[in-house]
């Protein structure tokens, strides 16, 4: 191949001579993207942004947390400057960029990221809004006491160590993680090909379910599964706030996928005379400063209303506190429930419980954690056990050679005293006493003064101790059971020390879908519908209870030769429905319009039901369709049809207001009686319309409703 | 790159005026230079397809260590199997390495002096270039479409299918 390296195709760039040592070899563009890629992928996906089941780090938190165990920025001792401990990482473990190693430091010790932090920092470490954490010259910190319990027994050979990367020194592959700290932190991670989101848990429920299994460590699989959602309630989110509903829970759970939908805390209160919605808690991962940017962008667009001022009262002494001022006419319920649907007031936790397992991603339900956990806690205690008895065995090895050369004393003394050489006084020592090597070059590193009898006695009683010791660890190794009571025990331990409450509260059996009802305010209001075709409803408030000498009210101001045909008093959380001569019926659901809210009933005349005569049909189809009626066409209609299209413009700028074109989809809606009108013009539409109105059912139907299946209420008039 | 390559992107790719024939990507030799060779082939690709068709398209060789030998000029590699053995057989024939610092990691291309880089990855006597060819248009264009396109159910499906091919994970 060597030499043929120009391009193919070239006309006149002539060869080009590079010599013997030059090699060209070929490569297959597909086959060079897929090893590539997958390579990268691979490494990615194992080796970058998933955690590992067992101790529920990525490797650059794992390695921030032993490169702070090992330099010793260790929780008893003083802060060290973040820049150090990033150093460190990146010099001994981590061959990646810094500025990605001091954010997962940050995240480690921000308390709203992590439900139990493992770094304990000193400085401005940036807040849940768009703030930053100061540059790492600035912040200082160490070890948070709980992330001591993630190292622990790590010098007892509990886990394996590799080389690190470049072969200078090693690193732990994996921490003993001495609590359930996957579930218990939670994590976040994009691969390639497919991310992880686990939620955050309340480390008393999750050891709780932990130590359950323990115990029972026969349980098959569904009553493990049972136990534990017995137990742990759901996850527990570092920013508090409220789960709605269990069922996303229980999906994530089960499966390992599942929607949990987040609300958060809001209070009302009175400030300054004004009725305010105050924010106290978020839902998790929400940023409080996008939050507040978008709520006014919203109510600048006209799509929140009743919102007078947003202010971020949040503050280190505060905490949370959103401070949304509300108008005076607002109803503070149904501005939060719209609150609530527009914006990440409430929010989805899209649990994806994704893990590596044995090196390979797999998508776990929550018992495959509470056993994968376990599982290693087990192998952490057998070979700390393991290594505490090997260690115990060379002690009493030494010991036994002690006691011997104590019960000879004279005979040692003499021949170490005769003795030319260390090594001779060795090999005589060995001899006399029939001990090793080992046990007579310990002998010889005998302090003199332990030949005092009183030591004598130390060295049987340590002996003594070692032996029963041994015994024990033996009896550990030879006894799951044990190994679980030890894990258990020390489990329990941890969490008597770092336990707390739970902070974010699960409400049962609400899963936060709202209705329409839940995002208008309840009015009472009387409606008025005429003969002639229009409609109007008037809040019931304006007719007012009069005294003696009072004028009464004039409850609809008619054209001429119109009549009320009826008038009846309902809610806006009611529909109207409207029943033609044709068997078909229509219905208003949103009782707010058509009608008008402020005008006072002296003046008013209503809205047309139809806003144009003879045009075939109207724009929305929320107007009942068939009040239609082929007025003559006078200024005052045009008038009114310009009103009420003034009036959808400005209250629903988001639908369509052509008046010729139907939303798309609709069409089929608007019905033979619209195809009719537009061939004969001259026939009328039936105009006996009988207006009821009723609670609103289970099931809903657009449009033209089959009167078999649903029930109905006579109105209330 | 448009600039340089003088031939234009896209509909208006002229090979006629690329000004080099010798179009040569070199990354760092870990897997995020692998995903970037990835990248910009992908960008060749798609824009720039006469680039690969007439074979101007090459791929730098750097290498990932340094045996640094006491008793022998140092070598380099280009992967962690290749470190391996070629430890192995270099003590086996009494070579030494210091203890300290002896395995020197090329994490990134900026790790290494003008001279060393010169020597190992771009002196035309002694680099190792590949030439990247098409030898099936139709089958490198559903790999990228896999690999770099909107779907990520294929892509993962191709992960999984061929997680065992992965010579070496990068930690």
């Amino acid at each position: 191949m060597a030499d043929d390296t120009t391009g193919a195709g070239s006309g006149d760039a002539g060869p080009l001579d590079y010599g013997p040592g030059g090699r060209v070899s070929q490569v297959d563009l597909q086959l060079e993207m897929q090893r590539s890629y997958l390579d990268y992928a691979m490494s990615v996906i194992v080796g970058r942004a998933l955690p590992d089941v067992r101790d529920g780090l990525k490797p650059v938190h794992r390695r921030v947390i032993y490169a702070m165990f090992d330099g010793g920025y260790r929780p008893d001792k003083a802060y060290s400057k973040c820049s150090r401990v990033v150093g460190d990482v990146m010099g001994q473990f981590h061959p990646h960029g810094d500025s990605a190693i001091y954010d997962a430091l940050v995240r480690l010790v921000q308390p709203w990221s992590m439900r139990y932090p493992l770094a304990a920092g000193q400085g401005n470490f940036g807040s849940p809004g768009n703030d930053g954490a100061a540059a790492p010259r600035y912040t200082e910190t160490k070890m948070a006491p709980l992330a001591m319990e993630m190292v622990r027994d790590i010098e007892e050979d509990t886990v394996d160590f590799q080389d690190n990367y470049d072969g200078r020194t090693r690193e732990p592959s994996i921490l003993p993680a001495r609590f359930p700290n996957l579930l218990v932190n939670g994590s976040v991670g994009i691969a390639v090909g497919m991310a992880t989101n686990i939620p955050p848990h309340n480390l008393r429920e999750v050891a709780s379910a932990a130590l359950w299994h323990l115990e029972n460590p026969d349980a098959d699989r569904e009553s493990l599964l049972e136990a534990i959602m017995q137990r742990v309630k759901g996850p527990d989110f570092p920013t508090g706030a409220q789960i709605l509903g269990v069922k996303g829970i229980h999906d994530a759970y089960r499966t390992g996928r599942g929607s949990i939908t987040m609300r958060a805390v809001v209070t009302v209160e009175e400030i300054q005379g004004r009725t305010c919605l105050v924010i106290t808690e978020l839902p998790y991962q929400v940023n409080p400063d996008n939050l507040a940017i978008k709520i006014a962008d919203l109510v600048k667009e006209g799509k929140l209303g009743g919102i007078a001022d947003i202010r971020d009262e949040s503050s280190g002494r505060t905490g949370q506190r959103l401070v949304i001022v509300l108008k005076r006419d607002a109803v503070a319920k149904v501005v939060l429930n719209n609150l609530y649907k527009h914006t990440q007031l409430q929010d989805n936790f899209g649990a994806n419980m994704l893990a590596i397992v044995d090196g390979v991603p797999r998508t776990l339900p929550i018992d495959g954690f509470i056993t994968y956990w376990v599982t290693h806690q087990i192998e952490v205690i057998v070979r700390r056990t393991a290594f505490r008895l090997a260690k115990a065995e060379a002690d009493a090895h030494i010991l036994r050679g002690y006691l011997k050369a104590l019960d000879a004393l004279d005979e040692v003394i003499a021949l170490i005293r005769r003795s030319q050489t260390t090594e001779e006084a060795r090999d005589g020592l060995m001899q006399l006493l029939d001990v090793d090597e080992l046990q007579a070059t310990a002998i010889l590193n005998l302090q003199l003064r332990r030949l005092a009898a009183l030591e004598r006695q130390k060295i049987q009683d340590q002996a003594e101790e070692l032996e029963r010791l041994i015994a024990d660890y033996q009896a550990i190794l030879a006894s799951p059971e044990r190994q679980r009571t030890i894990v258990s025990d020390e489990l329990t331990e941890i969490v008597d020390r770092y336990g707390d409450d739970r902070r974010t509260e699960i409400t049962f059996g609400f899963d936060g879908d709202m209705s329409v009802e839940d995002l208008i305010p309840e009015e009472e209001m009387v409606v008025t519908v005429t003969r002639g075709g229009y409609i109007k409803r008037t809040r019931s408030d304006n007719y007012r209870s009069q005294h003696r000498g009072g004028k009464g009210v004039k409850g609809a101001q008619l054209r001429a030769d119109d009549v009320v045909e009826h008038f009846f008093v309902t809610t806006t959380h009611h529909w109207l429905l409207f029943f033609t001569t044709t068997g078909r019926v229509y219905r208003i659901e949103d009782v707010r319009d058509p009608g008008s809210r402020t005008r006072r009933q002296g003046s008013a005349r209503g809205q047309p039901a139809r806003p144009a005569a003879g045009r075939g049909d109207c724009a929305d189809p929320r107007y009942p369709r068939l009040f239609r009626r082929a007025a003559p066409r006078t200024r005052d209609t045009s008038r009114a049809r310009q009103e009420d299209r003034a009036h959808r413009v400005r209250h629903e700028p988001h639908r369509r207001h052509h008046r010729d074109q139907p939303p798309r989809g609709r069409q089929s809606r608007l019905g033979d009686a619209r195809r009719r009108l537009r061939r004969h013009p001259s026939r009328l539409p039936p105009r006996h319309v009988v207006a009821l109105h009723r609670r609103r059912f289970g099931s809903a139907a657009d449009g033209a409703l089959d009167l078999g299946c649903d029930r109905y209420e006579v109105p209330r008039e | 790159m448009i600039t340089a390559f003088g031939a234009g992107i896209g509909e208006d790719f002229d090979p006629d005026k690329v000004r080099y024939h010798k179009i040569v990507l070199m990354a760092d030799a870990d897997v995020d230079g692998q995903h970037i060779t990835t990248l910009l082939l992908t960008l060749l690709f798609r824009y720039m397809r006469p680039l690969i068709d007439l074979g101007y398209v090459y791929l730098a060789q750097p290498p990932l260590y340094r045996l640094k030998w006491t008793n022998a000029d140092h070598e380099y590699v280009y992967s962690d199997r290749e470190r391996d053995a070629l430890m192995e057989a270099g003590i086996a024939a009494g070579k030494r390495i210091p203890k300290d610092n002896g395995v020197q990691r090329y994490k990134g291309l900026g790790e290494m002096n003008h001279q060393e880089l010169w020597d190992t990855t771009m002196n035309p006597e002694s680099r190792t270039l590949l030439q990247v060819t098409l030898d099936d248009a139709a089958m490198a264009d559903s790999v990228f479409s896999t690999l770099m396109g909107e779907d990520v159910e294929s892509r993962r499906t191709f992960i999984q299918q061929n997680a065992k091919d992965v010579r070496f994970l990068d930690i």
